[in-house]
C-alpha cells in the first residue's frame, strides 16, 4: 500500500494526537472537592467493570483510530499492484507492443481482438501523465513503430492506433522485441512494456525476452476472446501438377478443426465465380483433415478458384484462394515399330490415353515409328512412350537424350527385341551407369498359368504409383506378366516395382530436367493381362501427368510473402489489380522480352494482371499458422519466458490508471473510519448506561 | 440564646422520666404475672373483670442525657450549603441541652472524633449550659472518625444510665459502631442516632469531572459524577438504610438530619424518640 500524497503525513499526523491531547487535558483539569468520605465512591467505582475503568483510554483509542483513518483518506491511499510504486513520481516510459496478426481478427465475443487491443492501448495512453512518454510497436513480420523514439504526443499515438487495419499475416514477437530493445535502449529509468495480444500459442511458443534491458517491467494484456473455436482452410491445391482443358481436377483441401466439437459440414469450391462444387467434410475435434473436391475446369487459361467453409468467428481463414492454370490438349507420342493393328499394345495404349470419342480427352496420343524420332518432331512434345521399338539410330538416341535433358518425359515399355541394345545406346549418350536397371535375359512364359510373374514389392509413395496407394494396392495383385526381362538394379535412379525374382518391374531416373521411366513389361495382350484391367487407362494417364516435366507453379500464396513472376514485354501495360480492385505498385525489371514483376500482397483474394480475362492471377491467403487460436498457458508466460524481468499478466479489462498509480482504497479507509465512529458512539452509550 | 429560643417555643411541660414505676400519674394496665409487686394490683379492675391487672404509672424524675457530638474532619463538610454538618450538630446539641436544663434534667457532652476530644460531665445549672455551649462553639472538627473507640472511652464515664444521643455522620464501620453501642444497650441506655448528612453526600456534584478528597484520610479519587451518580445514589441510600435497619433491629432510634432541612427535624426526631421511651412499669 502507498499514498499518493505522502507529503501530507507531516501536516496531518499531529491532528491524530488530538484525542490524546483532549483526553489528557480533560483528565488534567477535574474540579476538586473535599468530601466527607470517598468510601462509597470507591465502592461504587469498584463495582464498575474493568472495561468501564478503561473507558477513557478505549474511547480515546477509538477516536484516535477514527481520526487517523480519516487523515489517511486525505493522503489518498492506494494499493500497489503489479509492483508499481504510485509514489514514484519519475515520468513513466511506456512501450505498447500490439499483436498485429491474423489471429487478432477473431471476433469470438463481439469486437475483434485487434479492436480490443486498440481500446486497451487507448486506455493505457489515457492513463499517462503529461510528463510521461509512449511509443507503439506493431508486432508484424516487419515491426512498425509509431514514433522514432518515445514521445509525449499521446494524441498522435492514439491516431496511430485508430489507423490500425486488419492484417492477415503472422506476428513475429521476437522481431518486435528486437525493435523494442532498440527503443528501450534510448530511455532511462524503468520503462514498462505492455504486450497486448491474444497470446496464441504458436506465436508465443518461442519468445525471447533476453534482448530487452533487464530493468524493463513487462506486462501482458490478454485481449483474446474467451471462446477460441476456429476452423480454417489450411491449404488447397490440385492433386496434379498439370491441368489440361476439360480435366476434372481433384482439389485437395486441408482443413483444420481447432475446436472441441467435430466439424461436419460442407466445403464449397467456386470456380471463376460461376461454378460451384461441394463436398461434405467431417473432421474430429482438434485435428486436421483432408477432403478432395473434384473440380471440372473449362478451357485453357487462368481460372480463379475460391474454397469456402461456413463462416465462423475468424472469417478470413474460412476462404482459400488459388489459381488453376489450364493448358491446351497435350500431344503424347507413342513410338512403336510394332504391327499397326487393333490388338497391338500401341493401340491399347492410345485408347487408354484418350478413351473418348473424337479424342475428346485432354491428351492427344500420336503413334509414330522410331525412325521418325528427330529433334524437330520432338520439339513440341513433352511426353512420349516407347513400345516395341526397333533398334534406335544414334541420331534418334541423341534426339531422345536432348528430349530428356530439356525436360521431356519418356516412358519406355521394355517389350521390344532391341531393348537391350537401345538401352545401351541411350546409356552411352545419357552417361555410363546412369540407367537404373541392367537387362540380362529375356523371360518368356511358356505356361501362362504357372510362369506368370506378379509384382512383389513397390515404392507406393511414388507419384507414379498413386493409384495403388492404400487399399488400391490389391489391384497390383491382379496383374500378371508373361514376358519380361530379368534385370538387376544398378543403383542409379530408383526401382519402383519389383517382381518376385527381384527383377525390377518399374524404375525411374532423372536426366537433366527430364524423367526416364522404364516399365519392364509389355502392354501387349499376349505379354500381360495389363490392358485387360480396368485400371490400365487411369494408370497410363496418371503416368503422363506425373511425369510432367514442368515445375508446378504455386497455385496460392500467403499474404506478406513477396511474389515474383514474369510476364512478356507486350503485357507490361497491364496493371496489377488488387482484390479490392485498385492498382498495386509493383517492382518491374525488364530482361529482354521478359519482365520480372515483384510485389508484396497485403490483401486476401486474387491479384490479377490483365482484364477482363486475367493473364496472370495470384491467390493470396492468410497465414494459417495462426488459425489455431488456443492461447499459451498464461500463468507460465511471465515466469517461464521472462525470468530476468519483472513481469505480470494482467486481465484485458485492467484499469491502467490503477495499474500505474495503484488501486485507490480511500473509500475503505472512510468506511472503516465510520465504523470506528459508530463503535465509539456505541461505546459511549455503553459506558454511560447506568450500572444495574 | 439559640437553644433557648428554639426550645421554649416548641416544648411545654416536663418530659417523662425513663425510670418507670416511680411516678404517680397513671399510664396503663399490665396483666399480673407471678413475681409482680402485688401492691400495684388494681382491685377495682379485678372486681369488674375478675382478672388481675397491675396499674402502671409514668415516673417524673431527674434524667441524664448524654450528647455525643462528632467532631471528626468529615463533620466540617459544608457542601454548597450555608453551614457545616458540625454546626448543625452543635445547634441541635445546644438545643437539647437547653431542653434538659429547662426540665431540671442533666446533660452531659462528649465531643469525639477517633477518641474523646472533650467531655463535660452531667450538669443542670445555667453555668453548665454556658460551659456546654462554649465547648460546642470552640470545638473544631478534625481527625478521623472512630465512634466505637470513643464509645469505649465513654463507658466508664457514663455512671448513670440515661439517654444517649449521638450526632454524627457515622462515616465509620457500622458493625464496630453498633457493637460498641450494644454495651450501652445492655446498661439500659436509650439510644438515639442522629445521622447528619449533606445532600451532596447522597447525590454527587453536577460537574463533568471531579476529584474528591477525603476530608479525613486525605485520599482522593477522580470520577465523572454523571457516570456513577445513579449507582452512588443507590450506594448512599443503602448505607443510610443499613444504619436505620441496624439501629431498629437493636432497639435504637435513628433519624437522618439533612443539612438543607431545618434542624427542627432533629427536635421532632428526639421527641418521637422520647415519646417511644417514656412508658415505665410501676
Amino acid at each position: 500500500m502507498s499514498f499518493l500524497s505522502p507529503e501530507l503525513l507531516a501536516a496531518l499526523i499531529p491532528l491524530a494526537v488530538l484525542p490524546l491531547v483532549l483526553h489528557l487535558l480533560n483528565k488534567g483539569f477535574p474540579r476538586h472537592f473535599p468530601f466527607p468520605s470517598i468510601q462509597l465512591i470507591r465502592e461504587t467505582m469498584a463495582r464498575r467493570s474493568k472495561l468501564h475503568r478503561w473507558r477513557h483510554w478505549i474511547l480515546m483509542l477509538l477516536r484516535t483510530i477514527f481520526l487517523l483513518l480519516l487523515l489517511l483518506v486525505f493522503m489518498q491511499p492506494v494499493l500497489r499492484r503489479f509492483g508499481t510504486n504510485p509514489a514514484d513520481r519519475t515520468g513513466r516510459q511506456v512501450l505498447i507492443v500490439i499483436d498485429h496478426s491474423l489471429s487478432m481478427e477473431d471476433k469470438g465475443d463481439g469486437p475483434t481482438s485487434r479492436e480490443r487491443a486498440v481500446y486497451e492501448a487507448t486506455k493505457l495512453i489515457d492513463s499517462l501523465g503529461a510528463d510521461e512518454a509512449v511509443n507503439i510497436v506493431l508486432m508484424e513480420p516487419n515491426p512498425v513503430t509509431c514514433f522514432v523514439s518515445f514521445s509525449k504526443d499521446t494524441g498522435e499515438a492514439k491516431r496511430f492506433l485508430n489507423q490500425i487495419k486488419p492484417v492477415f499475416g503472422r506476428a513475429e514477437v521476437n522481431l518486435a522485441n528486437g525493435t523494442a530493445a532498440r527503443l528501450l535502449s534510448q530511455v532511462g529509468a524503468r520503462p514498462e512494456v505492455y504486450y497486448i495480444s491474444d497470446f496464441e500459442r504458436k506465436k508465443w511458443a518461442n519468445v525471447n525476452f533476453t534482448m530487452l534491458p533487464p530493468a524493463v517491467k513487462l506486462f501482458f494484456v490478454d485481449v483474446g476472446p474467451a471462446h477460441r473455436d476456429n476452423r480454417a482452410i489450411l491449404d488447397a491445391r490440385p492433386s496434379q501438377t498439370e491441368i489440361l482443358a476439360g480435366d476434372t481436377v481433384p482439389l485437395e483441401v486441408s482443413i483444420g478443426n481447432y475446436s472441441g466439437e467435430p466439424f461436419n459440414d460442407r466445403v464449397t469450391v467456386t470456380l471463376d465465380k460461376q461454378f460451384s462444387f461441394d463436398q461434405d467434410v467431417s473432421i474430429p475435434p482438434w485435428s486436421q483433415g483432408k477432403v478432395t473436391v473434384p473440380v471440372t475446369v473449362g478451357g485453357p487459361g487462368v481460372h480463379l478458384a475460391e474454397v469456402r467453409l461456413p463462416p465462423d468467428s475468424l472469417e478470413y481463414d474460412d476462404h482459400f484462394f488459388l489459381t488453376l492454370s489450364v493448358q491446351e490438349k497435350e500431344e503424347v507420342l507413342i513410338v512403336t515399330d510394332g504391327p499397326d493393328q487393333r490388338k497391338s499394345g500401341a493401340y491399347y495404349l492410345k485408347t487408354a490415353l484418350n478413351p473418348f470419342e473424337n479424342e475428346a480427352g485432354s491428351l492427344l496420343p500420336r503413334i509414330i515409328s522410331s525412325s521418325e524420332l528427330a529433334p524437330s518432331r520432338l520439339a513440341g512434345v513433352q511426353k512420349m512412350f516407347f513400345m516395341q521399338v526397333n533398334r534406335l539410330s544414334p541420331e534418334a538416341c541423341e534426339a531422345v537424350s536432348k528430349f530428356l535433358m530439356q525436360g521431356g518425359g519418356l516412358i519406355y515399355f521394355l517389350d521390344g527385341s532391341a531393348d537391350a541394345e537401345n538401352l545401351a545406346a541411350l546409356e552411352k549418350v545419357l552417361g555410363q551407369g546412369s540407367l537404373p536397371i541392367r537387362l540380362s535375359r529375356r523371360m518368356i512364359a511358356s505356361n501362362v498359368t504357372t510362369d506368370a510373374q506378379q509384382i512383389a514389392r513397390g515404392d507406393f509413395e511414388s507419384p507414379y504409383l498413386k493409384l495403388f496407394q492404400g487399399e488400391a494396392r490389391q489391384n497390383l495383385a491382379l496383374l500378371e506378366f508373361y514376358d519380361y526381362d530379368q534385370a538387376a538394379e544398378t543403383g542409379a535412379g530408383s526401382v519402383l516395382l519389383e517382381y518376385g525374382d527381384k527383377s525390377p518391374a518399374m524404375a525411374s531416373a532423372h536426366y537433366g530436367l527430364g524423367t526416364f521411366l522404364l516399365l519392364n513389361f509389355s502392354a501387349g495382350e499376349l505379354s500381360s493381362n495389363l490392358t485387360r484391367q480396368r485400371i490400365f487407362p487411369a494408370w497410363m494417364q496418371s503416368l503422363v501427368k506425373a511425369i510432367s516435366t514442368d515445375e508446378a507453379l504455386p497455385t496460392s500464396y500467403t499474404v506478406d510473402e513477396t511474389l515474383h513472376t514474369e510476364i512478356w514485354r507486350s503485357e507490361m501495360h497491364n496493371e496489377l489489380i488488387s482484390p479490392a480492385g485498385s492498382p498495386v505498385t509493383t517492382q518491374r525489371e525488364l530482361v529482354g522480352e521478359r519482365c520480372h514483376v515483384a510485389f508484396t500482397p497485403d490483401q486476401l483474394g486474387f491479384y490479377t494482371i490483365g482484364s477482363p480475362q486475367p493473364l496472370y492471377a495470384f491467390g493470396v491467403n492468410p497465414a494459417t499458422s495462426e488459425s489455431d487460436l488456443r492461447s499459451i498457458d498464461k500463468s507460465l508466460l511471465p515466469t517461464e519466458f521472462s525470468d530476468k524481468h519483472e513481469a505480470h499478466f494482467v486481465a484485458g479489462s485492467e484499469d491502467y490508471d490503477e495499474l500505474a498509480r495503484g488501486h485507490p482504497i480511500f473509500h475503505w479507509f472512510l468506511l472503516i473510519a465510520l465504523a470506528f465512529l459508530l463503535l465509539e458512539t456505541g461505546a459511549q452509550l455503553l459506558f454511560r448506561r447506568p450500572a444495574a | 440564646m439559640f437553644a433557648r429560643s428554639v426550645v421554649e417555643g416548641y416544648f411545654a411541660g416536663k418530659h417523662k422520666s425513663p425510670y418507670r414505676g416511680s411516678s404517680v400519674e397513671f399510664a396503663d394496665y399490665k396483666e399480673y404475672v407471678p413475681g409482680d409487686d402485688i401492691k400495684h394490683i388494681d382491685w377495682r379492675a379485678y372486681g369488674r373483670s375478675r382478672r388481675l391487672f397491675l396499674r402502671q404509672f409514668e415516673a417524673e424524675t431527674d434524667m441524664v442525657i448524654y450528647l455525643l457530638v462528632d467532631v471528626s474532619a468529615s463533620m466540617s463538610y459544608v457542601g454548597t450549603g450555608q453551614e457545616s454538618k458540625y454546626i448543625l450538630a452543635a445547634k441541635i446539641a445546644a438545643a437539647f441541652s437547653y431542653l434538659m436544663l429547662q426540665q431540671s434534667d442533666k446533660a452531659a457532652l462528649v465531643l469525639f472524633a477517633d477518641q474523646i476530644k472533650r467531655y463535660l460531665p452531667p450538669g443542670s445549672t445555667r453555668g453548665h449550659l454556658h460551659n456546654l455551649v462554649f465547648q460546642l462553639e470552640t470545638a473544631t472538627p478534625a481527625s478521623t472518625t472512630g465512634i466505637s473507640h470513643a464509645l469505649m472511652e465513654c463507658d466508664p464515664l457514663f455512671k448513670k444510665r440515661g439517654r444517649l444521643v449521638i450526632l454524627s455522620d457515622f462515616w465509620d464501620n457500622p458493625d464496630t459502631t453498633f457493637e460498641a453501642l450494644s454495651r450501652f444497650l445492655h446498661r439500659k441506655f436509650e439510644i438515639l442516632l442522629l445521622q447528619i448528612v449533606n445532600p451532596h453526600e447522597l447525590d454527587l456534584y453536577h460537574v463533568h469531572a471531579a476529584r474528591f478528597h477525603d476530608m479525613e484520610t486525605y485520599e482522593s479519587i477522580e470520577v465523572e459524577p454523571e457516570e456513577i451518580r445513579a449507582a452512588y445514589r443507590e450506594s448512599a441510600r443503602r448505607w443510610v438504610d443499613k444504619m436505620a435497619t441496624e439501629a431498629h433491629n437493636r432497639g435504637m432510634s435513628h433519624a437522618v438530619v439533612n443539612t438543607d432541612r431545618p434542624y427542627l427535624d432533629a427536635i421532632e426526631a428526639y421527641l418521637g424518640f422520647r415519646g417511644r421511651n417514656t412508658l415505665s412499669t410501676r
